[in-house]
C-alpha cells in the first residue's frame, strides 16, 4: 500500500474526492453487476472518495440509503437491475431526502429511461462501458 | 495491485465470465418459461435484465462481438416487451440459438480465442422479428413529431444551446440540458418542443426560454455540460436576439472537449491493443482461472467467524483451566506435605502409644487418644479433592464447548463449498425440451429439491451421469405420444427430478412414467452378447444391473441421443467414483426411475476401523453390508480361493493381512469378516478385530504412494495414529479380476480335455 510517507511526492496534486474540509466524499454504489461495482468502487477510491456502501438492486439499494442516510454524499445507480430497477430506486431515494445527489449508469440504448432520471432528478449520468475520466469529471460536477 | 479497469485484467475476467455464464443462465431459463407462459412479465423482464448486463459487461472488457450480438438480441427482446412481438415458437427457438452462440462466443473468448463462427443467419432472424416492429415504431413517431415552437409568451430569457453529436448519448442531452434548468427556473418553451427533445434523435440546437432570476453567467454555467454540450449563449428574449454568445463555453472549457474529440481516434487502436495483450495473457493464465471462483452466501463466512471468535473465547477458558490444575498442583503439593508431616510425627509417636499398651494402659484408651489426634489426617485431601473435582468439571465442560464447535465449524467449512443442486438442475429445462422436440416427443420436466445443497467437487462431476440419466428416460423411457394414447396414458410424458437429503447421503432420482425396462429384452440381449448363460434364472433386480454393463445396450437402433451402448456403465463408473450408488427400479408399462445416492462430501465420510496385525485400517462406511465373527472352520475353499457362505450366498474372501503382507496370527479361535461392496458384488475382508465407526476425514496420499492398490487415501485417528482408507471399489475390481483369471483358465483347460477325449 502506497502512502504519502512512503513516496515523497513530486507533483502534489490534491486528490478530487475530498471535501475541502478534508474528509473524503462518501459514496454509495448500486448496481446488480458485482463488478461493474468493483469498478466504479476503484475509480472512485483512487481518487480519494470512500465507498460507505454498495447494494446488487433497487431495493437494497434505497434501504442502504436510509439507513446510511445522512453519511453519505452521492450515489451512483445502475438503471437495470432485478427487483427494483434503477428509475424507480432513484425515485424512492428523492422521496426520501429531495437533496439526494444521485447519478444514474447506463448502458447505451436507454436513452429513453436516463431522460426519465434526469427529470426526476438524478443529476447526471455515467455511460457504460465506464470511462475513469468520465466517472470522476460527472461526479465531481454533481458534487458542485 | 493490477488494475481492474484494464480489459486484459485477470481478475476482472473471472469476474466477468462468471458473472456471464449466471446472465446466460438466467437467460435460458426464463426463455423457457417464457415458451410455457408467454405473458410472463416477470419473465421478460428478466431476460432483458440478464441480455442488458451481459451487453454492459462484454463491452467493459471489450469483446465487441459479444456486445453487439447481445445487443441486437436485446433489441428483439425490447420488441417482446412492448408487445409487438409475440413469443410464439419460432421465436423462443430464435431467442434459444441466440443464446447458444452467446454460449460459444463465450466459451471461445475464454479460451483466449474470438469466436470465428458465422452468425449472419441468426442475425438475420433476429432482426427479421424487429423490422416489423421498428417500421411500426416509426410510424408512430412520425405522427407526435411535429416540431413547432409555442414559445409564444416572448418571455424570459432564451438559452440556446449547442451540443456534441460525439456523445455516446447524444440524444439526452437536451432533456439533460431542460432538467439543469428546471432547477433554477420554470421552463416555458423549448424549440424543438418538449415531447420532440424526448424521442430518441440528437438534436444539434436546441433553445430554451427560462422565467428565471439568475443571471446569464448562472445559466450558462448551470447548462454547460463538459462534452454534452458545445456552446451555450443566453439572451434576453425581450430584445431581438443579438445571434451573438455572450459566453462560449467552448473556450471555458477546453480540456473536456479536447479529451473527447480525441477519445474516438485512439480507442479503437487501444481496443485492438487491449484484445491483443488480452488474447495473450488469457492463454497463458486460463488453466489458473478455470473453476477456481465459488460465490459463497455471505452470512455463512459471518457463522464462521462466529465459531472462529467462540473458539478463541473457549482457548482462554481452556487456559483458566490449565491455570487452575497448576493451583491444584500446588494445593495437592501442600496437602501432601502435611500429610507426610503428620505420618512421620505418627510414626515418631507410635513407640510411646505401644510402651503406654505395656505399660497396662488400657489398649482402648490408648487407641482413643491416638484417634483423636490424628483424626484430621482423613480431611488432608479434602480441600485439593473440591478443588480438583470443580477442575475437571471446568476442563469437561471446555472440552464439551470445544467438540460442538470443532463439529460446527467442520460443518461450516464444508457448508463454504456447498452449492445448491439448481446449479445443474436448472440445465435440464432446455436440454429435455431441445430432446423432446428431436424425438418428437411431448415431454415435461418436473424438478424438485432443486434447493439440496452439496459438495461443489461433486456437483460438477454429477451432471453427465443425469444428462445420461434424463437422455436415457427419454429415448427409451418415454413412448411416442401415438403409443402413449394407445396405452391408455397422457399423450405428454413426464420427467421427474428430484433431489432431497437422506442423513449424509444425497438421493437424486430421475424418474418417467413411460414404458418401463423390458427385463426379456434385457436377458436376450444378455445371453446374445454372452454376458450371462442362456440357463441362468434372473430376478428384475439383476436383469437392471445388467443394463450398467459396459458394451450392453436396448435400444434397437442408435440414435443420436443414446443407444451407443457406453451410456449406463459410464454412468455406474462415474457415480462410484463419487463414493455412490446408482440403482434402477422400473415397473413395466408404468415406468422407471433411477436412484443415485451419493455423500454429501467426498473429504469425510464414516469409516468403519479395523485392525489388522499393528496397522488400523478405515472402510467406508457406506460400502459395508455387514460384520461376521466365524470360526476357521467356517472357510470353505473353491478352486484354491477363500469362501464363506453368507446365508444362501457364497462371498469370497480376501485377507488383509496377506494383500497388504502384514504378519500376523493367521490361525486365531475367530476371524472377523467385514461383508463389503454392493448387493451385487460382495466380497469378505478377514481383519483381526474391529474397533468401531468414527468420522474420517480423507488425505490423499503423496504421489509416490498413489498407485497402492486398495487404498483410497490415509486418515488420521482420534487418538493421532494414521489409518489407511481402504478403497472397496479397487478391492472389488481386484477380486472380480482374479475370478475371471481362473474361470478362463478352467475354461482352456476343459477345452483341452474335450480335444483329448476326441
Amino acid at each position: 500500500m502506497k502512502t504519502k510517507q512512503d513516496f515523497p511526492t513530486i507533483n502534489e496534486r490534491e486528490a478530487a474526492g475530498v471535501k475541502p474540509d478534508g474528509t473524503p466524499y462518501r459514496v454509495l454504489v448500486v448496481d446488480d453487476s458485482a463488478f461493474v461495482t468493483k469498478q466504479i468502487g476503484q475509480i472512485l477510491s483512487s481518487e480519494g472518495f470512500e465507498v460507505v456502501g454498495s447494494a446488487a438492486n433497487g431495493e437494497e439499494g434505497v434501504q442502504k440509503y436510509q439507513e446510511i442516510y445522512p453519511n453519505v454524499d452521492i450515489v451512483t445507480m445502475d438503471i437495470t437491475m432485478p427487483k427494483m430497477d434503477g428509475v424507480t430506486a432513484l425515485e424512492k431515494i428523492i422521496e426520501f431526502d429531495k437533496e439526494a445527489k444521485v447519478i444514474m449508469v447506463s448502458a447505451l440504448g436507454k436513452q429513453d429511461l436516463v431522460k426519465k432520471s434526469l427529470l426526476i432528478g438524478a443529476k447526471n449520468y455515467i455511460v457504460k462501458p465506464l470511462d475513469r475520466k468520465k466517472v470522476l469529471e460527472r461526479v465531481l460536477l454533481s458534487l458542485q | 495491485m493490477s488494475d481492474y479497469l484494464d480489459p486484459a485484467n485477470e481478475e476482472l475476467l473471472q469476474d466477468f465470465f462468471a458473472e456471464a455464464d449466471q446472465q446466460v443462465e438466467a437467460l435460458e431459463s426464463s426463455v423457457l418459461v417464457l415458451e410455457t407462459d408467454p405473458s410472463n412479465s416477470d419473465a421478460i423482464d428478466e431476460i432483458f435484465r440478464a441480455a442488458h448486463t451481459l451487453k454492459g459487461g462484454s463491452a467493459t472488457v471489450q469483446m465487441t462481438e459479444l456486445a453487439e450480438f447481445t445487443h441486437l438480441v436485446e433489441d428483439s427482446l425490447d420488441a417482446i416487451r412492448n408487445g409487438t412481438v409475440v413469443p410464439d415458437e419460432t421465436v423462443v427457438d430464435i431467442l434459444l440459438i441466440s443464446i447458444d452462440v452467446v454460449k460459444s462466443m463465450l466459451d471461445k473468448r475464454r479460451d483466449g480465442d474470438v469466436y470465428a463462427g458465422d452468425i449472419s443467419e441468426i442475425s438475420e432472424q433476429l432482426r427479421s422479428l424487429l423490422g416489423e416492429t421498428s417500421a411500426e415504431e416509426k410510424a408512430t413517431s412520425g405522427v407526435s413529431s411535429p416540431v413547432e415552437p409555442f414559445g409564444t409568451e416572448g418571455q424570459g430569457i432564451k438559452v440556446k444551446v449547442s451540443f456534441r453529436e460525439d456523445n455516446p448519448m447524444n440524444s439526452v442531452g437536451g432533456i439533460q440540458v431542460y432538467a439543469a434548468l428546471k432547477k433554477i427556473g420554470d421552463v416555458v418553451a423549448s424549440d424543438p418542443d418538449f415531447d420532440a427533445l424526448y424521442e430518441d434523435v440528437f438534436r444539434p440546437v436546441v433553445t430554451y426560454t427560462v422565467v428565471t432570476d439568475a443571471t446569464a453567467e448562472e445559466i450558462s454555467t448551470v447548462v454547460s455540460l463538459p462534452d454534452v454540450t458545445e456552446s451555450v449563449s443566453v439572451t434576453e428574449a425581450l430584445r431581438e436576439p443579438p445571434e451573438q454568445p455572450l459566453i462560449d463555453t467552448k473556450a471555458a472549457t477546453p480540456e473536456p472537449v479536447l479529451n473527447s474529440t480525441a477519445a474516438p481516434t485512439d480507442t479503437p487502436s487501444a481496443a485492438s491493443k487491449g484484445s491483443q495483450v488480452a488474447k495473450q495473457s488469457r492463454s497463458d493464465t486460463r488453466k489458473v482461472a478455470a473453476g477456481s471462483i465459488l460465490r459463497v452466501d455471505s452470512r455463512r463466512i459471518d457463522d464462521l467467524l462466529n465459531l472462529v471468535s467462540e473458539t478463541v473465547i473457549n482457548k482462554a477458558s481452556l487456559n483458566q483451566v490449565s491455570v487452575k490444575f497448576a493451583d491444584d498442583l500446588s494445593t495437592f503439593q501442600t496437602s501432601d506435605a502435611r500429610f507426610r508431616d503428620t505420618v512421620r510425627e505418627m510414626m515418631d509417636v507410635l513407640s510411646d502409644h505401644f510402651q503406654k499398651v505395656a505399660d497396662g494402659h488400657d489398649p482402648k484408651e490408648v487407641r482413643r487418644s491416638f484417634a483423636e489426634r490424628y483424626s484430621a489426617i482423613g480431611s488432608t485431601y479434602e480441600a485439593f479433592q473440591a478443588e480438583l473435582k470443580d477442575s475437571v468439571s471446568r476442563l469437561r465442560n471446555t472440552a464439551q464447548n470445544l467438540g460442538r464447535i470443532a463439529g460446527e465449524l467442520q460443518e461450516g467449512v464444508m457448508r463454504i463449498r456447498m452449492v445448491p443442486i439448481s446449479q445443474i438442475f436448472s440445465r435440464f429445462p432446455r436440454l429435455v425440451r431441445d430432446l423432446s422436440k428431436s424425438l418428437k416427443k411431448t415431454i415435461e420436466l418436473e424438478i424438485s429439491g432443486e434447493d439440496t445443497e452439496l459438495d461443489k467437487s461433486i456437483i460438477e462431476d454429477l451432471l453427465d451421469p443425469l444428462i445420461h440419466c434424463v437422455r436415457n428416460s427419454i429415448d427409451h423411457g418415454i413412448e411416442n405420444p401415438a403409443d402413449r394414447i394407445a396405452a391408455g396414458k397422457p399423450q405428454a410424458g413426464t420427467v421427474w427430478m428430484r433431489a432431497r437429503n437422506e442423513g449424509n447421503m444425497i438421493v437424486i432420482e430421475v424418474e418417467d412414467d413411460g414404458k418401463g425396462i423390458d427385463v426379456d429384452a434385457i436377458r436376450a440381449k444378455a445371453i446374445t452378447k454372452g454376458i450371462i448363460h442362456p440357463n441362468k434364472q434372473l430376478l428384475d433386480v439383476e436383469a437392471f444391473n445388467l443394463m450398467f454393463d459396459p458394451g450392453f445396450s436396448t435400444a434397437a437402433e442408435v440414435t443420436n441421443v443414446s443407444g451407443r451402448g457406453v451410456g449406463l456403465d459410464v454412468v455406474r463408473k462415474q457415480i462410484e467414483k463419487l463414493n455412490g450408488t446408482v440403482t434402477v427400479w422400473s415397473t413395466p408399462g408404468e415406468g422407471s426411475r433411477f436412484t443415485i445416492k451419493i455423500p454429501l462430501t467426498l473429504a469425510i465420510i464414516q469409516g468403519l476401523l479395523v485392525r489388522v496385525g499393528e496397522e488400523t485400517y478405515a472402510i467406508p462406511i457406506t460400502s459395508v453390508i455387514d460384520s461376521h465373527r466365524i470360526q476357521p472352520s467356517e472357510i470353505k475353499s473353491i478352486d484354491g480361493y477363500e469362501v464363506f457362505n453368507l446365508r444362501e450366498d457364497v462371498v469370497s474372501l480376501v485377507r488383509l493381512n496377506r494383500l497388504f503382507r502384514i504378519p500376523t496370527e493367521e490361525n486365531p479361535d475367530y476371524h472377523y469378516v467385514v461383508i463389503v461392496g454392493t448387493q451385487e458384488k460382495k466380497m469378505g475382508l478377514i481383519v483381526d478385530s474391529l474397533i468401531g465407526e468414527e468420522d474420517v476425514v480423507i488425505k490423499p496420499l503423496s504421489d509416490h504412494f498413489t498407485n497402492t492398490p486398495g487404498i483410497a487415501g490415509a486418515n488420521i485417528t482420534g487418538d493421532g495414529n494414521v489409518s489407511l482408507i481402504i478403497d472397496v471399489g479397487q478391492l472389488l475390481e481386484l477380486g472380480l479380476n482374479r475370478e475371471r483369471e481362473a474361470r478362463e483358465k478352467r475354461a482352456s483347460r476343459e477345452l483341452e480335455i474335450g480335444r483329448y477325449r476326441d
